[in-house]
Formats: C-alpha cells, sequence, structure tokens
C-alpha cells in the first residue's frame, strides 16, 4: 500500500513543464506567478479612401509558475472602444501533456463596458475570455485583431507589465506615403532596440524589449507614464492619394490645435435666451470684469455638478451650454464649455482649454499629440493675463486652478488659427499653509485641552470639499479625524468647522487623551509631540526608482502649549533641532520654558511636488532625525 | 439535471384564470405635489417620501411571471443627498427591465422628466447589466421619483427589504396573486406581515410601515440582519388541495435528494476512478476519506459562475476541465462523499450576518450555503468555502440554524426528511491570536524583539490566504503589518512562517509566524530616564472609546482567545519603576459567574525580567445592546494596554 501512495507522489511532483525552455523559464523566474513569454504587436497602417486606418494584430502568451497562477491567470482582457474596434479574437490553455501540450480552446467571452477615470473619452469596452483547464506549466495565449479606425488615436505601447516579461515587440508597417514618427517616453528606455526594415512600397519599424522586470505600483507615485518606458507613435502626414501632396496629421502644436478646433467648432454657435438672461441676472451686480468672471464661476461651481455620463460618441465635442445648465450636470468639457459661452455672454474674452492634469507627464512642446491631455478647462482674459476656470472643482476660489493642474501647460484655443501655451504656475508653499495650535494641561494621567487648525489654500480648498459632502454627525468624525493627536484615546467633546470669508477654514476640537502622561514619584514624563507629522514619510529605497508625489508645496506650523500644574517646575527640555533642505523638506523644532507653561514649535516645509530617488536617502536621514526627535519627552518635578 | 431550485416548475401551470388583460397599477401623480417634511428630518441628506413594492403574479399564456415594481419618491436634501441622487443605476440582473421612468420635482414644482433616449444600459466590470443614467436639475429639496417594473420568471420564494441607511416616511408593500392560489408572508425586525384580501378574481396582500428609522453601521454589528424586510412564499393551490403546504422543508429535502444522490451507473464509475487517483483507499477510515476528498477538491476544482455551458456539469468534465459551476462543485462533492461510503447529511443554511434561517417559515430563498454535517465524527463542513476545511466552516453558518437532510428507508425505499439542526460555533480554544516575545536592549538601549505570533483555527482566516497568494517580494510587508513592530522592513532582521496551507486546519496546527526585528521606535527617553512602550508589542487594538448611542447588538463573528506572554530583559544596571500599570482587569461574566469576555494583564519580576501575561478572551458571539458597555469596557481594555510605558532608570 505504501508503494502506491509513493508512487502517486512522484506523479504529483513530475515537473509540469514538458519542454526544455519553460524549464529554463521556470528556474530563471522562480517566486514569481507568472511570466509573459512573448507579447508581440503589429500595426499595418494604410491609406484607404483618402483617410488612414491601422489594422493590428496582438499575441500574448503567458507561461503560470506555480499552483495559484491557474487562479490568478484565468482572464484575459481586451479592450476597445469606437476608434479601435475588436475584429476577432481568440484565445486558448496550452496544457502540458505527454507530448507537447494540449490545446483547450476559450469559448467564454464576455463584453463589458469599462468604467474609467477618464474624462475625454468614455466609449471604452472590454472583451474578457476565460481560460479553462489551467494548470501550474501551462501558457494562456491570446490573439487578437483591432481596426483602428482614426489614426489621430495611435495606440501607445508600455514594454513592461505587472508580470516579468521575456520578450515585448511592437512593429508597425506603413507604406511609403505615410511618414511615421515616434517618441520613447519613461525610464530605461534603452532598453528598447529600434530596427527598420525597408522595402520597395512600405517601411517597417520594429522596437523590442527583453527580460523586463514587473513594474512595481507605489500609492503615492506619479501615473505610470512618467516612469514606465512606453512607445508613443503618431502619423506626422501622409498622402491622401497619389496625386495629392501630403497631409499633414501631427507634429506640431499647430497640428494638435487644429485637429481640436474640429471638436468646438459646431457647438455654442447660437445665442440661448435662457442662457443670456441667467447671465445677466447672475452678473448684474458685477462691476468689473473680473467680477463678471468671478461670479459665472461661483455660479457653476455651486450649481453643476460633475457627471461624465457619456453617451458613446462625442467624447470629445462639449455639448451645448444650454443643456448643460438645464441639467445642471456635466463632465469637464461640458462645463468648460458652459463657461466659455457664458462668459462670452457677459462680454468676456473666454476660451476652450485643453490641458493634461498631472497624472499625464507630457508637455505640449515636446509632445503635441492627444496623448498629452486629459481634461478641459476654461481661460478668460482679463487684462492681458489669463485665469484658469475649472468647472470639476467645485470649491476652489476663482482665479486659482486646482493643484492637479500645477505646473501643466494649458492649450488655450484664441480662434480657428490661434492659440496660445501657457504653462500653469506650481503654488509656493506660503501659500498652503496650516498652523496648528493645541493648548492643554494636565489631568490625571491624562490631558484636556483644544486645538484650532487653521488652514490656507488647497489643504483648505480639499477639506472644505470632503465637508460639503457630509452630515451634522459626518462632520464631527471627519473633524476629530484632522484633530486627532497623542493617542487613539483622544474624546472630542465639541468641534466646529468654518469657512472663513477669505477661502481659509478654521477647524476646532475640545478634547481629552486619557492614560498619556507617565507619572512615577515626584516626576511626570509627557511628549509633548501629540502630532508626529512626517514620521511615515520614511521611502523604501532598495528597489524603488519611482518618484513619490505631491499634491502641493506646504507649510505646517504646530505650537503645543502645556500648562504647568501648579507645585511643579519644569526639570527637563530637549534642546532645539532643525534639518532639511530647500530643495526637499525640513523641520524646525524648539520648545520654551514660559515658566507657568511650556511650549513647543515646530515648523515643516515641503518644497517640492516630486521627491525623486536621488533624494530618497537624503529624505530617509530627515525622517531618521525626526523620528529621534519625536522620541522626547518634557520632565515636570514636584517643586 | 443538476440545476437545483433555479427552474423550480418553471412553468408553473397552477397560476391559471386570468381573464381580462390586467394592468399594472402603479403609476405616478399627473401633476406631482412636493411633499412636506417633518422637522426632525430635516438634518438628513435625503428621505425617502415613499418606498412602494408592488409584486404581481400573471399568468402570460402558458407561463406565469412575476412583474415587480418599485416606485419611490426621494426628498433631496442637501448637497450629499444630490450627489447620492443625481445618477441612479438599476441592476438588471436576470431580469428584463420594462419600464423605467424616474423625474425630478424641482423645488419650485417644476418637473424633469428624463427622456427614454437618455436612460442607458451598460455593463459593469463584473459584466452586471445595469440601466444608468443622470437625472436633470436635481437641487436642493428638490424630489427625485422613480418608477421601474421587472418582468421575472415565476418563482415560488421572494423577499423586499424596506430600510437603509436614510429614513423612510412611508414604505409599502403588495402582492397581488390570482385567485385560487395562497401565500403567505412575514415580516421581519418590525415590518409588520401582511394582510390579505381578495377583490374580484384577485388576492391582495398588503402591509405597511410609516416613519422607518435609518440604520446606520455600528462596530461588532450586523446590521443586515436588523433591517426590516418581508418574506413571501407560496403556500396552497385551493383547487388541487388546499390542505397540503407546499414547499416545505421536507419537500426540499426531497428535491435536494433527487438531485444529489440519484447518480447513473456511469457516474458512479467516473467517481470511483477519481477517488482512486486521489489516492483513496479501503484501508481509510472516514476522517480520512473526507480530507483526502476535501482537500483534493478545493485545491484543484475551479469553480466559476459565469459558466453557461451544461456540459461542465458532468461528472467526467469536472475531472478533465478542473473547472465547474458552484452547484456542479457541490454535487461532485456530495457524489463522492456517497460513493466513498460516508456517512453525512448535506445541509443548507442562510448566511447569519445577513439575516439567520427562520426555521419556522420555510423560505428557500436564500439558503445559499451548503453545509455537510458527519454525524459520526460530529464535524461540520463547508463544500464550497475553498479557504476552510473541516471542521471550519465560514463562521456565516455557525450558530444559525441549517436544514438537513436525513436519509429514511421506508419499505425499502429510500428517502430524505428534513431536520432542522442548530449549527454549533467552534469552542473557544479553536481560534485564537496569540503572542509570544523576548525583548533585549542593545549598549544604545535599542530594543530587539524576538517574536512568535500565533494564528489558529478562525484567527487564521485571512493570513493563510494572503501568505499563499501574496507575490514573494511583497511578503516581508505582509510580515511586517503581523509583526507591527517594525517600522520599516528593512527592521526585520529575520522570519520565518510555518503552516500556511489550508489543510493545517484539519489538526489545527496553528501558522506560525517567528522574527527578530529591531525596534527603535519602541524606545523613547525623557532626559537621563527611557521610555519603553511596551502597550505597543500587542499591536494597535481596535478602539470604542468615542461611540454614540448604541442600537444594535453586539455580534463576534467567532469565540476567540488573544493570549500574549511578553518577557522584557531589563539592562544591569536599569529597574522599572512603575511595573504596577501593567496589571489591568475587564471583564464580564455570565448569570452563572463563567466570566464570558475578559483581558486581564499581569506581570512577575523575576531578576532583571518581567514576565507579562495577558489574558483576552471572547466565548460568548452575541450580546444585547443593552451590554455595550461593559462590552467596551474590555475592547478598550486591550487598546489601553496599548497605553503602557514603561520607565527604566538607573539605580
Amino acid at each position: 500500500m505504501r508503494k502506491i501512495f509513493i508512487l502517486l507522489l512522484l506523479i504529483a511532483v513530475r515537473p509540469a513543464y514538458s519542454q526544455e525552455q519553460e524549464l529554463i523559464w521556470a528556474e530563471k523566474y522562480k517566486g514569481e506567478n507568472a511570466v509573459v513569454t512573448s507579447h508581440k504587436q503589429h500595426l499595418e497602417v494604410k491609406v484607404e479612401n483618402g483617410g488612414i486606418k491601422g489594422f493590428m494584430e496582438v499575441e500574448k502568451e503567458i507561461l503560470l509558475l506555480t499552483d495559484i497562477a491557474p487562479g490568478l491567470f484565468n482572464n484575459a482582457t481586451v479592450y476597445h472602444n469606437s476608434f479601435g474596434k475588436l475584429k476577432s479574437v481568440e484565445g486558448y490553455s496550452s496544457i502540458p501533456a505527454k507530448k507537447g501540450y494540449d490545446k483547450l480552446k476559450v469559448k467564454d467571452f464576455k463584453e463589458v463596458k469599462s468604467t474609467s477615470a477618464g474624462i475625454f473619452y468614455d466609449d471604452d469596452h472590454e472583451t474578457i475570455l476565460s481560460y479553462t483547464g489551467l494548470v501550474k506549466g501551462a501558457k494562456t495565449v491570446l490573439k487578437y485583431e483591432i481596426e483602428h479606425t482614426d489614426l489621430h488615436f495611435m495606440p501607445s505601447h508600455y514594454f513592461q507589465t505587472y508580470i516579468p516579461i521575456v520578450k515585448s515587440e511592437f512593429s508597425v508597417t506603413v507604406p511609403k506615403e505615410v511618414k511615421l514618427k515616434w517618441q520613447l517616453r519613461g525610464q530605461n528606455t534603452d532598453r528598447v532596440k529600434q530596427t527598420v526594415e525597408e522595402s520597395k512600397n512600405k517601411t517597417t519599424y520594429t522596437w523590442v524589449a527583453e527580460n523586463l522586470n514587473k513594474f512595481n505600483l507605489y500609492d503615492d507615485a506619479p501615473n505610470g507614464s512618467y516612469y514606465l518606458p512606453h512607445l508613443l507613435l503618431y502619423i506626422d502626414s501622409y498622402k491622401p492619394s497619389r496625386d495629392e501632396s501630403p497631409k499633414k496629421i501631427f507634429g506640431t502644436v499647430d497640428d494638435l490645435h487644429h485637429f481640436y478646433y474640429t471638436f468646438i467648432k459646431d457647438v455654442n454657435t447660437k445665442p440661448d435666451e435662457h442662457l443670456k438672461k441667467l447671465v445677466i441676472e447672475i452678473t448684474k451686480d458685477a462691476g468689473s470684469d473680473q467680477e463678471k468672471a468671478r461670479k459665472i464661476y461661483q455660479w457653476v461651481q455651486g450649481n453643476i455638478k460633475y457627471v461624465a455620463f457619456e453617451d458613446g460618441m462625442g467624447g470629445f465635442i462639449p455639448r451645448e451650454a444650454h443643456i448643460v445648465c438645464q441639467r445642471k450636470y456635466g463632465d469637464c468639457k461640458d462645463m468648460a464649455g458652459l463657461l466659455v459661452t457664458m462668459c462670452k455672454e457677459a462680454g468676456l474674452q473666454s476660451h476652450y482649454t485643453w490641458i493634461g492634469t498631472r497624472s499625464k507627464p507630457y508637455r505640449y512642446d515636446e509632445t503635441p499629440l492627444p496623448a498629452a491631455d486629459n481634461h478641459m478647462i476654461c481661460a478668460v482674459e482679463l487684462e492681458g493675463q489669463f485665469i484658469f476656470m475649472d468647472g470639476t472643482d467645485a470649491i476652489i476660489p476663482f482665479g486659482i486652478p486646482p493643484y492637479a493642474l500645477q505646473g501643466k501647460d494649458a492649450l488655450v484655443h484664441i480662434d480657428k488659427d490661434h492659440y496660445k501655451v501657457i504653462t500653469v504656475p506650481v503654488m509656493p508653499n506660503a501659500e498652503n499653509v496650516t498652523v496648528d495650535s493645541t493648548q492643554v494641561s494636565l489631568v490625571g494621567r491624562g490631558l484636556a485641552g483644544s486645538v484650532a487648525i487653521h488652514i490656507k489654500g488647497y489643504g483648505a480648498w480639499k477639506l472644505e470639499g470632503m465637508m460639503q459632502y457630509r452630515s451634522g454627525k459626518e462632520k464631527e468624525d471627519a473633524i476629530k479625524s484632522i484633530a486627532l493627536r497623542g493617542s487613539n484615546k483622544y474624546l472630542q467633546k465639541k468641534s466646529d468647522f468654518t469657512v472663513l470669508a477669505d477661502k481659509t477654514v478654521r477647524a476646532y476640537s475640545r478634547f481629552e487623551i486619557q492614560d498619556y502622561a507617565q507619572q512615577v514619584g515626584k516626576e511626570w514624563y509627557i511628549n509633548m509631540n501629540l502630532q508626529r507629522s512626517y514620521e511615515n514619510q520614511w521611502i523604501d529605497v532598495k528597489e524603488r526608482t519611482v518618484p513619490q508625489e505631491n499634491n502641493f508645496k506646504n507649510i505646517t506650523r504646530q505650537v503645543v502649549i502645556l500648562e504647568v500644574p501648579k507645585g511643579y517646575h519644569v526639570s527637563y527640555l530637549p534642546p532645539p533641532f532643525e534639518k532639511g533642505s530647500d530643495h526637499l523638506w525640513k523641520f524646525k523644532i524648539r520648545y520654551e520654558n514660559m515658566g507657568n507653561e511650556v511650549r513647543l514649535m515646530k515648523e515643516f516645509e515641503m518644497n517640492t511636488l516630486y521627491i525623486t530617488p536621488e533624494q530618497f536617502e537624503e529624505n530617509n536621514k530627515l525622517v531618521d532625525e525626526l523620528r529621534k526627535q519625536y522620541k522626547e519627552s518634557i520632565i515636570l518635578k514636584a517643586d | 439535471m443538476r440545476k437545483l431550485l433555479v427552474h423550480l416548475a418553471a412553468s408553473c401551470l397552477i397560476l391559471s384564470s386570468a381573464r381580462a388583460q390586467y394592468t399594472l397599477p402603479v403609476t405616478w401623480e399627473g401633476s406631482p405635489k412636493l411633499h412636506p417634511i417633518a422637522k426632525e428630518l430635516m438634518d438628513e441628506s435625503a428621505v425617502f417620501v415613499l418606498d412602494s413594492r408592488h409584486i404581481q403574479y400573471k399568468q402570460e399564456g402558458n407561463n406565469t411571471f412575476v412583474y415587480r415594481t418599485l416606485h419611490r419618491i426621494i426628498k433631496v436634501l442637501d448637497d450629499k443627498g444630490i450627489e447620492s441622487f443625481n445618477t441612479m443605476t438599476i441592476p438588471i440582473g436576470h431580469n428584463e427591465i420594462e419600464r423605467v421612468q424616474a423625474r425630478t420635482i424641482l423645488a419650485d414644482g417644476t418637473v424633469k422628466e428624463v427622456a427614454p433616449d437618455k436612460i442607458k444600459r451598460t455593463k459593469n466590470e463584473e459584466g452586471q447589466e445595469s440601466y444608468v443614467f443622470a437625472m436633470e436639475g436635481v437641487e436642493k429639496n428638490a424630489e427625485v421619483e422613480l418608477i421601474y417594473r421587472e418582468k421575472k420568471n415565476f418563482s415560488t420564494f421572494g423577499g423586499e427589504q424596506l430600510q437603509f441607511g436614510i429614513p423612510t416616511v412611508k414604505a409599502e408593500f403588495m402582492l397581488v396573486i390570482p385567485e385560487g392560489v395562497r401565500f403567505e408572508t412575514k415580516g421581519y425586525n418590525g415590518f409588520p406581515s401582511a394582510t390579505d384580501s381578495i377583490i374580484g378574481d384577485k388576492l391582495f396582500y398588503y402591509a405597511t410601515a410609516d416613519n422607518i428609522p435609518a440604520v446606520e453601521e455600528e462596530q461588532y454589528s450586523n446590521r443586515e440582519a436588523f433591517l426590516m424586510n418581508i418574506d413571501y412564499r407560496m403556500s396552497y393551490i385551493d383547487k388541487e388541495n388546499p390542505d397540503v403546504k407546499l414547499f416545505t422543508w421536507n419537500d426540499l429535502a426531497k428535491r435536494l435528494y433527487n438531485n444529489y444522490y440519484q447518480i447513473t451507473d456511469k457516474d458512479k464509475k467516473v467517481i470511483e476512478k477519481y477517488l482512486m487517483s486521489i489516492g483513496i483507499s479501503d484501508k481509510d477510515d472516514d476522517e480520512q476519506k473526507i480530507r483526502k476528498i476535501e482537500d483534493g477538491m478545493k485545491n484543484n476544482i475551479s469553480m466559476s459562475n459565469d459558466i453557461n455551458d451544461d456540459s461542465y456539469l458532468k461528472f467526467d468534465k469536472i475531472i478533465e476541465k478542473k473547472l465547474t459551476t458552484e452547484s456542479g462543485f457541490i454535487a461532485f462533492f456530495l457524489a463522492c462523499l456517497q460513493v466513498a461510503g460516508i456517512d453525512h447529511e448535506y445541509g443548507l443554511t442562510t448566511n447569519r450576518f445577513l439575516g439567520p434561517l427562520d426555521d419556522k417559515f420555510e423560505s428557500w430563498n436564500s439558503l445559499n450555503l451548503s453545509i455537510v454535517y458527519f454525524p459520526k465524527l460530529k464535524k461540520y463542513l463547508t463544500v464550497t468555502g475553498i479557504f476552510y476545511r473541516m471542521p471550519f466552516i465560514p463562521p456565516a453558518a455557525a450558530g444559525n440554524k441549517g436544514i438537513f437532510l436525513k436519509k429514511t428507508s421506508l419499505g425499502g425505499a429510500i428517502a430524505a426528511i428534513a431536520s432542522v439542526r442548530k449549527i454549533p460555533f467552534m469552542p473557544l480554544e479553536a481560534s485564537s491570536h496569540n503572542i509570544e516575545a523576548d525583548v533585549k536592549f542593545d549598549a544604545e538601549m535599542i530594543p530587539e524583539v524576538d517574536m512568535k505570533v500565533i494564528f489558529e483555527g478562525y484567527s487564521a482566516n485571512g493570513i493563510r490566504e494572503s501568505f499563499i497568494y501574496i507575490p514573494k517580494d511583497k511578503e516581508k510587508e505582509l510580515v511586517q503589518s503581523l509583526v507591527h513592530v517594525a517600522s520599516k522592513p528593512e527592521d526585520i532582521k529575520s522570519y520565518k512562517v510555518e503552516n500556511t496551507a489550508f489543510n493545517n486546519y484539519y489538526d489545527n496546527k496553528p501558522l506560525n509566524l517567528t522574527a527578530t526585528i529591531a525596534s527603535p521606535q519602541l524606545m523613547e527617553k525623557a532626559g537621563p530616564k527611557y521610555l519603553f512602550k511596551l502597550g505597543d508589542l500587542i499591536g494597535r487594538q481596535v478602539e470604542m472609546y468615542q461611540e454614540k448611542e448604541r442600537k444594535l447588538p453586539i455580534d463576534m463573528p467567532y469565540p476567540h482567545t488573544l493570549y500574549r506572554t511578553i518577557t522584557v530583559n531589563i539592562p544591569e544596571g536599569y529597574k522599572v519603576s512603575n511595573a504596577e500599570t501593567i496589571n489591568m482587569i475587564a471583564e464580564h461574566k455570565a448569570s452563572s459567574g463563567e466570566p464570558t469576555m475578559a483581558f486581564i494583564s499581569d506581570y512577575k519580576l523575576d531578576g532583571q525580567k518581567i514576565h507579562i501575561t495577558i489574558k483576552e478572551f471572547y466565548s460568548q458571539v452575541n450580546y444585547p445592546a443593552s451590554d455595550i458597555e461593559v462590552f467596551k469596557k474590555v475592547i478598550n481594555a486591550a487598546a489601553d494596554f496599548n497605553k503602557v510605558v514603561l520607565v527604566l532608570e538607573k539605580g
């Protein structure tokens, strides 16, 4: 009986790989659940009836390396939309058999509509294939063809994926009358090798990258397009027919603006009576153009809700302003269109404006392609200055662009042939200041007191936006979550939240923190660092080559005032400390003995939007120093 | 023929006698008026002014269909209310939605109806279809009104939930049945059962409730199980036999028996072969056989609910493809038990977190947890819970009643009858999350911790899955989160994990995580004195310090212990001057005097060593809301322990 059992065991551990190469990969990628052995894409560009089309063939093979891999990789997803139509799709599992592999064709296909956070574009679908019979050592093969009906929107290609890849190849064949251009972006683009093959009528460009690691995702990193190696392709020009001269497509900002103009030229051309009346009503007390623009912006912020409800096509075309106004909802381009139209109605110079949020790394002068942006706002020209209004931000004051647009290029439409590219400024940290003042006294072993937090700038508007959708009880909880300090035994007794006339906000919380201080004999030990800001700013440097992204530069000042109980005096205060740099962040800590009270003053300055990998070591040293400071308690001693 | 319960009586002809065309009566007001809202509701973000469900069974040709109409009027009172109701999603499920109407009544009385072409059909990422649309013009004090009607296939059971996170002014339930058939209804959690009346050739069942409060989520509660709802079931067909109750538990048992236990000789051979292939022999005792079947199937055969191909229910195909549906998996599992000759009772129960099984109202509707009981072993097993192994079943099933199949022979023929069995909780000691720690300090007084974290029984749920599924390069982060005294991955000097596989549940072998960690953050200073944050060694504990008035009863998912033993090695030349702060005690005793939950911490001095023991346990799962104060004391005692700081000074 025992023998049979051993035999069974042997069968079970027999390597599931039936071919040499697979065994090599299995060894090389030990510890990984799977590896992409090959990802091949080929795009055939064609000129047809004066238009330019593309036909793409994709083939991807994944080798499963562990017992849990079949559960993780039993689905494959193919994305497509109205510009990239799925023409065919097939897949099969390759199951190791006695000789070679057995093929099991995929029969289960599901098409679903994918909801993307993208704003301009919401016509994406995905087809999901389900593989069957998968085991460790099996391979999944996916093949599909996509027809690109409009090569203004060329497919881009990312070489790395979330699992390691042995070979990633992208090739394009263009006829001689088509001029293709490209950009390689992201880190490690030297790993991508390019070859060109020319025949009589055609040229084929091929990009290959081999043996790439999987990419790591970080919550605090900028979008993958900042660092993952990828290929952006575009058609520079083509000849619609043999006799015609070449037609320019992309390559300059001029070209891009020309293309975008087609989306806005036919909307909001007719005046609307209702809208006209509304604008008169809204701006009736406005004394200046600036005041008019401000009133209009505030009306849109307060009345039009952001709902990106897409009707398939027309993802680039703003809806008619009067419709948006009636419905009281719209997406970014609808709101931009409404703002442009209302401002025009009020006699202002207003402009449709395309912009990429900070999730896009591209600048128009380097990358004048649709890939460069994902958002639309309104620019209004006041006394020679362009003021940007983003309708999707319900809180931000007039004149200030949301933090997600800082440092980005805005493409401002002037007229059919004119535009301007203006860089949105990055707000200096002095504009985003938090002053946090705590006053406490000892009650038993606990602390009792209050905190007032006064916030100015992006931090204030972010908080105000969050509070807008909270009811009374939820507001109290939200205030507690920002006021919380000392320990989780922070009990909030009273709270308040106010938006002041200057659009700064003030949060107030009265509290008790039981069991906070330590008493031994005649001494009290109290750590006055009730908040430990930046304590978790530590960045794992070991593998990370990706920057850390901050929403905005800022300054935080924290003051803690502790009342010295009667009959006690201060017997120890930690020394002052400061460290940091102007290009990264810095902090200052100082204690003061005022006799009847002790003051702890801390200041933090975040001076950059991106902490780069070269700065990680410095950043972590700062965190280590700061953590040391946070360990220091003061001592109060009985007289 | 293994599609259980789904097409019960797909073309149920019993509901006949529909004479004239009957139009479904739910419509909205031609010229709607805004509804005044009581003062005490003005602080809400939104209020359901009306929430009405109209269910009608209707004969059409040879089939009976169920028309379910939902009519809801929502008063929107603030920005949050606007955001919540300016878009609508109506899930389509397996049904046809025949009609969707939606309109906004603005604060000034203007009515804006959503045009039919603005109502879009879409599919989400899981492939579920729904209608989505945006409501026009929604503003404060406006009302959003929605009517939609689903056409569903005939079903003998149904239910409606009528209480939510926002208050309802008026809720209504109406069930309309052709004459000749009788239904029963039962209201739960304060919603009344329906009263019946006959009007013309129809039977009407009607129930209503006013001023239903909102119910919010609370810590340690099963909110869903306490929401008002009403269930209904078809019970009698008068013209056939008015005295015989239909769809009883015994009928269910019979149906399950026919579905799962009448297997063909061919299937039996397939199963026999399979049992051989997974190493089952006659020498194995029942327990060994069960383990081989359970572990073998759960490790190797996948379930998917997206399969529409019936051939995936065939046993030979299941073996070949290693893939089937949930019901295919159950059938295969039970066939294995049957062919292997293992004495067992198959049973079904509900998820008690959503609603415990009411054995007095025979609704087959929510019986979606498949359980097997082995009378000889006195053990339970979950069929489809692939992360569990006998005797652990999902906590949602434990403590609940179940309907189990008992085989009886009647004059030679084997039949099945139903028996209601209370499924017990696992004993207290079966589930534990324990810590053994030894702390030393180096010359700079930086703490180094040798720690063993032990997860047993239910406390290992989720942890085993994590270790099995997490990529190797992320494992250290997982370890960091479980030992909770490393402030960065580098601080973990070494670690080892044992017994991650699911089959360790069989003998309840604990998942052990041992690690050596540098924990500089545990030591703080006050001038020349050292402050050692002992309390952080047990990890951040759940707290209920700031609690609002408790509404819902208290519920722990399962009984469990948290025992910790910690040794702190005080360096020579130092002493601890406040060790007494370690002592804590909070407990709750049953009327018998037996403690049902406690947090007790204690210490002993042994030269330069302090030995700390913490006993925390929860042996009882449910408490009434009125026990909240003592419950909080025990929960918070653990969180209070986090604040214990030892003062080390020279001397």
